[in-house]
């Protein structure tokens, strides 16, 4: 049915909006620059726009989790990404939040599977 | 090239002042590195199309930059609630007062009455629109000033003011039989099905209709017409709320409009003598035409609350 269809992909990207927060801070444990980093994600099976990646970069070096600096590279002047020691941190206790959701969730599942 | 400036320039009109240099070169970087990725794929150099279609798919200028500012939502989720019971409230209270404003002009204003009826329906939408817009105002200065953050961390479930319960009301069928049976009784006099004598036999005086009635026969028999299936609907098809809202308000509105025209033509009945004397005769006239100016008024308005009241009901019915 095409209302259950929207309504799954509504809660999809709803799902996944606030995971690819923490998908961008691991994956920036590497130095990379925006359009390696989108890659990277979508190789991952994390697609990303583009119009919400660049922003998310800008927002998560404000709020200190992240530096940046501009560098040439393959001739070509680009910006790099890479996580701070606050974002490491942060990221920590985010890792430990997923797990602990994604174990709470999983243990939910088998209690209703008996 | 040139797509890419002009898509880029887009960018830069909606983007939050400061960085604004430093977010283009990144990206220009981006969109030429996924130009030159495209090439190296295709061999070739892509023309003006397919370079339209790549920054297409990179997001509208607007969206782009948007993505950049600090507030993305005039009114954000948290405080939506707070502002859409807010609204509902300004806007019922309004309407109330616009109902009152527009039953009095329409049937009080001595210019012509379609011009009365355009001149207060514009007022009464300014009137709303202007609430809506300032009670949203109002909203997006709170999201803005991070007021709501401060009454969630500060509020108390004392200080919760006591409401009263909201119970669904039990559903009266007395009161739709009996509009329909009065509708019918009073629908057949109104076509002269049989008569009413409403003077007695020894009166000095007889009352006769105005001729104002004359042109008012047709529509007074719809609006008679439109009562009683307002109120069969009421009884026989409940769930059909949307028709039982419009025969409402099709009948609250040709209520106020019949009650304009009958107060517009200054008479209801006039006085025709039997063996008073003219003095007598003038007093008695003089009574009618006061409590027509005093009752048309005041039905048109009773009418138009009850019409309120009535699509409050219907409304909360579907709540329930």
């Amino acid at each position: 049915m095409p209302v259950e269809g929207d309504l799954f992909e509504k809660m999809r990207v709803e799902l996944r909006r606030g995971s690819l927060v923490l998908a961008v801070l691991v994956a920036l444990r590497e130095e990379r620059y925006g359009y390696t980093l989108r890659q990277s994600l979508e190789a991952a099976g994390l697609p990303i726009e583009e119009s919400a990646l660049y922003p998310l970069l800008r927002r998560l070096e404000t709020q200190g989790l992240l530096t940046s600096e501009w560098r040439e590279d393959a001739k070509r002047n680009k910006r790099f990404y890479r996580l701070s020691a606050d974002g490491e941190s942060v990221l920590a206790q985010l890792l430990g939040e997923w797990n602990a959701i994604s174990e709470s969730i999983l243990r939910l599942d088998t209690k209703g599977d008996e | 090239m040139d797509l890419i400036e002009r898509y880029l320039g887009a960018v830069r009109w909606n983007l939050p002042a400061g960085k604004t240099d430093d977010i283009l070169a990144e990206l220009r970087e981006v969109i030429e590195s996924r130009i030159e990725d495209r090439e190296e794929a295709l061999g070739r150099s892509l023309d003006q199309r397919e370079i339209s279609v790549l920054l297409k798919e990179f997001g509208h200028p607007i969206t782009v930059a948007g993505g950049y500012h600090d507030q993305r939502a005039l009114i954000g989720a948290q405080l939506f609630p707070f502002y859409w019971l807010a609204l509902r409230i300004v806007l019922a209270i309004v309407l109330v007062i616009e109902a009152f404003r527009f039953g009095g002009r329409v049937i009080a204003s001595a210019a012509p009455l379609a011009q009365t009826i355009s001149q207060a329906s514009s007022g009464a939408a300014t009137s709303l629109l202007l609430s809506a817009a300032l009670v949203t105002l109002a909203f997006a200065v709170m999201e803005r000033t991070g007021w709501l953050s401060d009454y969630l961390r500060t509020w108390k479930p004392e200080s919760l003011p006591s409401l009263p319960r909201i119970e669904a009301r039990p559903r009266k069928i007395g009161e739709p039989i009996a509009g329909v049976i009065l509708g019918i009784a009073f629908l057949g006099w109104w076509m002269g099905a049989f008569h009413i004598n409403w003077m007695p036999r020894e009166s000095d005086v007889l009352i006769q209709a105005a001729p104002i009635w004359t042109a008012l026969y047709w529509p007074v028999a719809a609006l008679i017409a439109a009562g009683i299936a307002r109120d069969a609907a009421s009884l026989l098809v409940p769930a059909w709320k949307p028709l039982r809202a419009l025969l409402c308000v099709a009948c609250a509105a040709g209520t106020a409009a019949i009650c304009a025209i009958l107060y517009r033509s200054g008479q209801l009945a006039t006085v025709i003598p039997v063996n008073a004397d003219a003095e007598q005769l003038a007093h008695i006239q003089e009574g009618l035409d006061i409590a027509m100016q005093i009752g048309i008024p005041a039905i048109g308005a009773i009418t138009i609350l009850q019409c309120g009241v009535e699509l409050w009901q219907i409304y909360r019915e579907r709540r329930n």
